[in-house]
């Protein structure tokens, strides 16, 4: 008796370490049907990395841009699996997919601050779509709920963690050497992932961690800089930059790729920029 | 007699103001036709005549390949110096959607890998490259991701190759971006 015990155990034992009963694969992830098989499995593969990636000379600025005590792989694991929960395909229809639960919904707080609409992009590479949706309830006093996966849920809070992906996320051109599940490409579609993790934080006028108007340098008028130290792109950029130190075998071309994105992650920090609290916005 | 000496005195000055005018608009062409890495010349006299080809006939065969090397370097350089994003062209590309990292300027880690690569398997080549990143930093016109991965590129090698970088004045935004950038091992 004992002894079938024991063999059980060790199966499990087995079965466990193999991920075989790790729920935990894809970061408790749902993916709707409207996300290619293809695009599944690749992205399916950049979470399960995360488990091997390894950290160091981590700073006090670095966590302090993530809100985190220590920079691991767990606790980026966790950082995820609070914001992105569900990820739709480019042809998931936001607008056809929300149902309005409450018409005259009280937002509490109500401020809100610009916020630039996912809906009237060129190219999706990735998207906040559950925080989009839930500012726009909130610009209106509706309260919504989404159909995904299968699945209706109630758009209460920046944090319902439905995260849209695009074709030019996975577009091969952009680092022509490397395939679409290179380390290197892997990492930098992460670094995506993280910057619209961010985007499902923040609360008040800070809602979502919007982007703010460029009133300087490159993008001057657009809506594509940063005036929070631990908004999306500053984080960004640090996770890439650890993530450049992750990518051991990449090519020159391939580490470049990883710096340059770290850069223009960086550069879109406004000057006095400050710390704003991350803590996600709940109506009730 | 007076008069008509007058008018052939004006005629005179007048053309030789029109042909010191003319002469100047030549210069400047030339100066224009100049390298486009050329400037770091000035400012780091270090790297000053790097490829400077010896017209010596005791030149070694192995001096001869090495110069050609740099050259060829060189012509890389400046052929891909032309191909760096500049802020125009990003901006005309991307059509206003600008919340992702321009595709021209991922599209460079080409050109950032291939320099790298080739100043890794040979270190003669490292003053060239330094006058490409001194030049790219410091380019108002380029974007400014690129110019702050030029910066940590210049910081990085020029520690690396122990030449003073500090007379090139690169601007603190940039500074404040490459410093931040992770760092070449």
């Amino acid at each position: 008796m004992i002894k079938h015990w024991s063999v059980l155990f060790i199966t499990a034992v087995s079965l466990s370490s193999c991920g075989l009963f790790n729920k935990d694969g894809n970061y408790g992830v749902t993916f709707d049907s409207t996300v290619s098989d293809t695009q599944k499995e690749l992205l399916t593969g950049d979470l399960q990395l995360i488990n091997s990636l390894s950290f160091s000379g981590v700073t006090y600025d670095d966590l302090d841009r993530i809100d985190l005590p220590e920079l691991s792989s767990e606790s980026l694991g966790n950082f995820l699996r609070l914001r992105v929960k569900y990820i739709v395909g480019e042809g998931f229809d936001a607008s056809a997919q929300r149902t309005i639960i409450s018409s005259y919904f009280n937002y509490s707080p109500s401020s809100f601050s610009a916020f630039s609409s996912p809906f009237d992009r060129v190219v999706t590479v990735m998207t906040n779509t559950g925080s989009a949706v839930y500012l726009d309830g909130k610009k209106s006093s509706i309260l919504y709920s989404l159909n995904v996966a299968d699945q209706k849920i109630l758009v209460n809070t920046t944090r319902v963690g439905v995260i849209k992906i695009g074709e030019g996320l996975f577009n091969s051109s952009k680092l022509s050497s490397s395939s679409s599940d290179s380390i290197a490409k892997r990492l930098l579609r992460l670094g995506t992932l993280f910057h619209e993790a961010r985007h499902s934080d923040g609360n008040g006028s800070n809602a979502g961690f919007p982007h703010t108007k460029c009133t300087s340098g490159d993008f001057v008028g657009y809506y594509a800089c940063e005036s929070n130290t631990n908004g999306p792109y500053n984080l960004e950029a640090m996770i890439l930059k650890h993530f450049y130190r992750s990518c051991y075998n990449c090519s020159e071309s391939e580490l470049s790729a990883i710096q340059l994105s770290a850069a223009d992650a960086a550069s879109r920090l406004t000057y006095g920029a400050i710390k704003r609290d991350a803590q996600p916005e709940v109506a009730r | 007699m007076k008069a008509k000496n007058f008018i052939l005195f004006f005629i005179l000055i007048a053309a030789l103001i029109i042909g010191f005018a003319f002469r100047g608009q030549s210069k400047e062409k030339k100066i224009g036709q100049h390298s486009p890495l050329a400037l770091p010349n000035k400012i780091i006299p270090e790297l000053m005549g790097a490829v400077k080809t010896k017209k010596s006939y005791n030149t070694t065969p192995e001096e001869l390949v090495r110069t050609q090397e740099i050259q060829r370097f060189r012509n890389y350089l400046e052929t891909s110096y032309v191909r760096l994003p500049s802020i125009e062209t990003v901006r005309l590309s991307k059509e206003g959607d600008f919340h992702r990292v321009p595709f021209e300027v991922i599209e460079s880690s080409e050109i950032f890998g291939e320099i790298a690569d080739k100043l890794k398997s040979n270190s003669t080549l490292t003053k060239e490259a330094l006058k490409f990143y001194s030049a790219c930093a410091i380019n108002e016109q380029l974007i400014t991701s690129i110019r702050a991965v030029c910066a940590r590129n210049l910081i990085d090698w020029s520690k690396k190759a122990r030449i003073d970088i500090s007379r090139i004045s690169i601007p603190d935004n940039i500074i404040r971006i490459a410093e931040v950038l992770p760092i070449k091992n």
